[in-house]
């Protein structure tokens, strides 16, 4: 407790320091130390300020638990601006923090969906396609669909044959930022552009799994992953304990000393 | 490259120790004072319950600034106490027996099973408490069982928080600061008052229906259609002794009150013995093939209506 007490008064005095002071004196603690400062403060503000005391926070920001993270990036969702802390996501972190954000209850979240696209759309191409390996097709699908159609009959055709890239006139996108978005995936990866066509306009023909079924595996892939890291940090339990619901009228406890006090 | 290790979850550990968990905290206080539960043990237990809100946040949370992270570990704690003391029945000795021989993840389980229930109740009865037109007036809207306070307190009621105190024959009032259901009283509360919906929903459904949807003055579909019933069906027994909506008896029963010396009130605000008795006579006719049950929440609501009558 005692511990405690003392980072909440080191963190509150650093950053009521001027500027430069508290920018050098952070820098003179060890990566360990200015980690737990961040950890250890319940203000996703303070963790920010905190952050900005390094010139460049992207090892910094690696180095982070991703709650840590994520509770700084929350702080401008829907305005763009996360888009600068997204820049210094490790690919992992990247893929934790999406297994997080875009789902709710264990199924994908439309809100989030549209939410974190409209991030991503900032981020530099360059930068943006490391991510886009870390979100599914299936994912990134949703992300996009019904925003953006493509004329004439024999689309399927069209796309299978490579007439297809996004500035193709036969598509049409809701906003710029969708076609951003297929220009990004399509210079990171031509394949994965025309995998992402398949999704969006349901062509996958030759995929045995219907839409319905690829959900699902999305769900058990994503599962698997959130059981890893859990184990990886003694988190025990799961969602899909936390998720049961009990019969009331039947309740499995053991109570086997019934007649103590 | 310095990795720094991750060893705990760390949303939630710190907040977690101010929050305020009633049967929980007592069990877990009760346990320690009598020796049945060790340190480590209490630590271990506490451990359980930072896992448990850390995996909610990262499962429900969408705000994942401090109020939003607080808000669901406030409901991971709150449905682990609640799940404890269902259990035990809010016996103490027996929740600090469970709490040692079970993993916690089971009482939050059925906590959450009941909390689940009672949010699912509240959007059935939204949906349910609704007065249907009989077939010949298809084109008038449905009538609304309950009033706007009932309205919101079901709506809040679905998203897990509480705004009422005790269960009425009919809610005027509000908290104007909800919370999070925190303990079985909560759940008994809010039960009660569905209950009290349902069998307001059975009372009017007992009433001539096409009478009802005949009303020549307007329902206020947004304030309190029942209580517009009702009133008006009470004006008209008393001095008409017939079963008639029509307002206007509302209004003469007023003005008899302001130009004669009868007072519709005691002057505490209580119901004279002689209204209490006509009210009941007429229940007693009017609705004797309904349920007991029914009956008694008649008489709640027309006292209560009455009350409203003489007090406007």
């Amino acid at each position: 407790m005692e511990t405690l007490v003392n980072l909440d008064r080191e963190t509150r005095e650093l950053l009521s320091l001027p500027t430069r002071q508290a920018e050098a004196l952070f820098q003179s603690y060890v990566m360990d130390h200015q980690l737990v400062l961040i950890s250890n403060t319940p203000n996703p503000r303070q963790k920010e300020a905190l952050y900005e005391l390094v010139p460049d926070c992207t090892e910094l920001i690696q180095s982070s638990v991703t709650e840590d993270v994520l509770q700084v990036l929350d702080l401008h969702l829907g305005t763009g601006l996360s888009s600068v802390m997204i820049s210094c996501l490790s690919a992992d972190q990247f893929e934790e923090i999406m297994d997080i954000v875009l789902w709710r209850d264990g199924k994908l979240d439309e809100e989030a969906l549209d939410v974190w696209l409209f991030e991503l759309i900032n981020i530099e191409p360059e930068e943006l396609s490391d991510f886009l390996y870390q979100i599914d097709v299936t994912v990134l699908a949703e992300m996009l669909r019904g925003r953006i159609e493509i004329a004439g009959q024999f689309r399927a055709m069209q796309i299978e044959a490579g007439l297809m890239d996004p500035t193709s006139e036969l598509i049409t996108y809701a906003e710029d930022r969708t076609r951003d978005i297929c220009v990004a995936v399509w210079e990171a990866d031509e394949e994965l552009f025309i995998r992402l066509l398949h999704e969006i306009f349901d062509l996958n023909e030759a995929d045995p799994l219907n839409e319905q079924q690829r959900m699902i595996q999305l769900q058990s892939e994503r599962e698997v992953r959130v059981e890893e890291r859990d184990q990886s940090v003694g988190i025990q339990v799961t969602e899909e304990q936390l998720r049961e619901k009990v019969d009331l009228g039947q309740l499995d406890l053991q109570d086997d000393d019934s007649s103590a006090e | 490259m310095m990795i720094h290790q991750r060893n705990e979850p760390t949303f939630c550990k710190s907040l977690i120790e101010s929050n305020d968990r009633p049967f929980l905290q007592r069990t877990v206080q009760h346990g320690v004072a009598s020796g049945q539960i060790s340190r480590d043990l209490a630590d271990q237990i506490q451990d359980q319950a930072v896992q448990i809100s850390h995996k909610l946040i990262t499962m429900q949370a969408t705000d994942f600034g401090a109020v939003g992270i607080q808000k669901e570990i406030e409901r991971g704690v709150r449905s682990l106490s609640i799940g404890l003391e269902y259990a035990a029945n809010q016996d103490l000795h027996k929740a600090t027996r469970l709490l040692i021989k079970n993993p916690l993840v089971k009482f939050f389980q059925i906590g959450n099973t009941l909390i689940g229930q009672l949010q699912d109740l509240a959007t059935k009865t939204v949906k349910s408490c609704r007065l249907t037109p009989p077939a010949k007036a298809m084109e008038t809207e449905p009538i609304c069982v309950y009033n706007a306070y009932e309205s919101e307190f079901l709506e809040v009621l679905a998203t897990g928080e509480m705004t009422i105190g005790r269960a009425d024959a009919a809610l005027t009032t509000l908290s104007p600061h909800p919370w999070v259901i925190s303990c079985l009283t909560d759940i008994e509360i809010a039960n009660h008052q569905i209950d009290n919906l349902n069998l307001r929903f059975d009372y009017l459904r007992a009433l001539p229906q096409s009478q009802i949807f005949s009303i020549k003055q307007e329902l206020d579909a947004k304030i309190d259609p029942a209580k517009q019933i009702t009133s008006a069906l009470i004006a008209n027994l008393i001095l008409f002794q017939v079963v008639d909506f029509d307002n206007t008896a509302l209004e003469e029963l007023c003005v008899m009150e302001q130009n004669t010396e009868v007072f519709l009130l005691e002057e505490d605000e209580g119901i004279a013995d002689e209204i209490r008795a006509q009210l009941s006579e007429w229940i007693k006719t009017l609705f004797d093939n309904q349920s007991e049950a029914v009956r008694d929440y008649i008489r709640q609501y027309w006292q209560f209506c009455w009350k409203q009558i003489c007090l406007e």
